[in-house]
């Protein structure tokens, strides 16, 4: 794994998280981890790129996405292309539960910082489950 | 369920973004002002105001969209996950009690 990409619309959640597993108690994991942050920038994306495009991005390039879509369509959702492309060896994505109480509750942001971190440092074991979410 | 149109939202996204009318709608619920949803989201206000008009335009079909996202959340990982990420938070304590003690891997 060479990374994390960050949704176009979660670029400041993944800010957050990334600044909470930089802080004392988890830094010498997170800097073990030598993993780099990419934003939709990074890789000429353009902010209205469908799922499926981003999906497969990720997997050529070794990123996990973090997101925090919401879509109750279950034609043109992330969920659709995970559901047909994911496999064992694929990585899984990021999804923050609820971004707002991520922003406003502290020790929310915290445990999600412990969780993320905990799958990350140990990603092989959960390749190919598709869709891991952070709450 | 018919859905009203209205300008600025195409699928239930706005218009040239992957930001749907229900990342918009768990803001507003929220009570957060137009001004921090765009900043938050890295949107306009304007394209926020269009979310906003879509969601009291049809507001039933919001509303039923957004129960089904709080659902599928409030269900969580199935537990195989959970006992998964359990297995690695106790592989991670054992690295930093071996790296701490000098005998990292």
């Amino acid at each position: 794994m060479r990374g994390l990409l960050a949704d176009v619309n979660c670029e400041g959640h993944v800010d957050r998280l990334v600044r909470l597993m930089e802080a004392e108690s988890r830094r010498e994991v997170w800097e073990y981890l030598q993993l780099q942050v990419f934003r939709f920038s990074g890789f000429d994306l353009r902010p209205e790129t469908p799922d499926r495009d981003v999906w497969i991005l990720c997997q050529e390039e070794q990123l996990s996405l973090v997101t925090a879509n919401r879509n109750a369509r279950e034609d043109d959702s992330l969920e659709a292309a995970i559901r047909e492309l994911n496999d064992a060896r694929c990585l899984p994505v990021f999804t923050i539960s609820n971004p707002v109480r991520l922003k406003r509750n502290a020790a929310y942001a915290n445990r999600i910082a412990d969780k993320f971190l905990e799958y990350l440092f140990d990603i092989d074991r959960h390749l190919g489950v598709g869709r891991i979410y952070l709450s | 369920m018919t859905v009203a149109t209205t300008p600025g939202i195409l699928n239930d996204r706005i218009a040239g973004t992957r930001i749907t009318v229900w990342d918009v709608y768990l803001y507003l619920e929220a009570g957060c002002p137009v001004g921090e949803i765009a900043e938050e989201l890295r949107i306009s206000t304007d394209q926020v105001r269009d979310a906003v008009e879509f969601i009291n335009r049809n507001r039933e079909y919001v509303m039923a969209g957004h129960q089904k996202i709080e659902e599928r959340i409030a269900r969580g990982n199935p537990p195989e996950v959970e006992a998964q990420r359990e297995k690695s938070a106790e592989k991670m304590r054992a690295w930093l009690e071996a790296r701490r003690a000098g005998t990292s891997r």
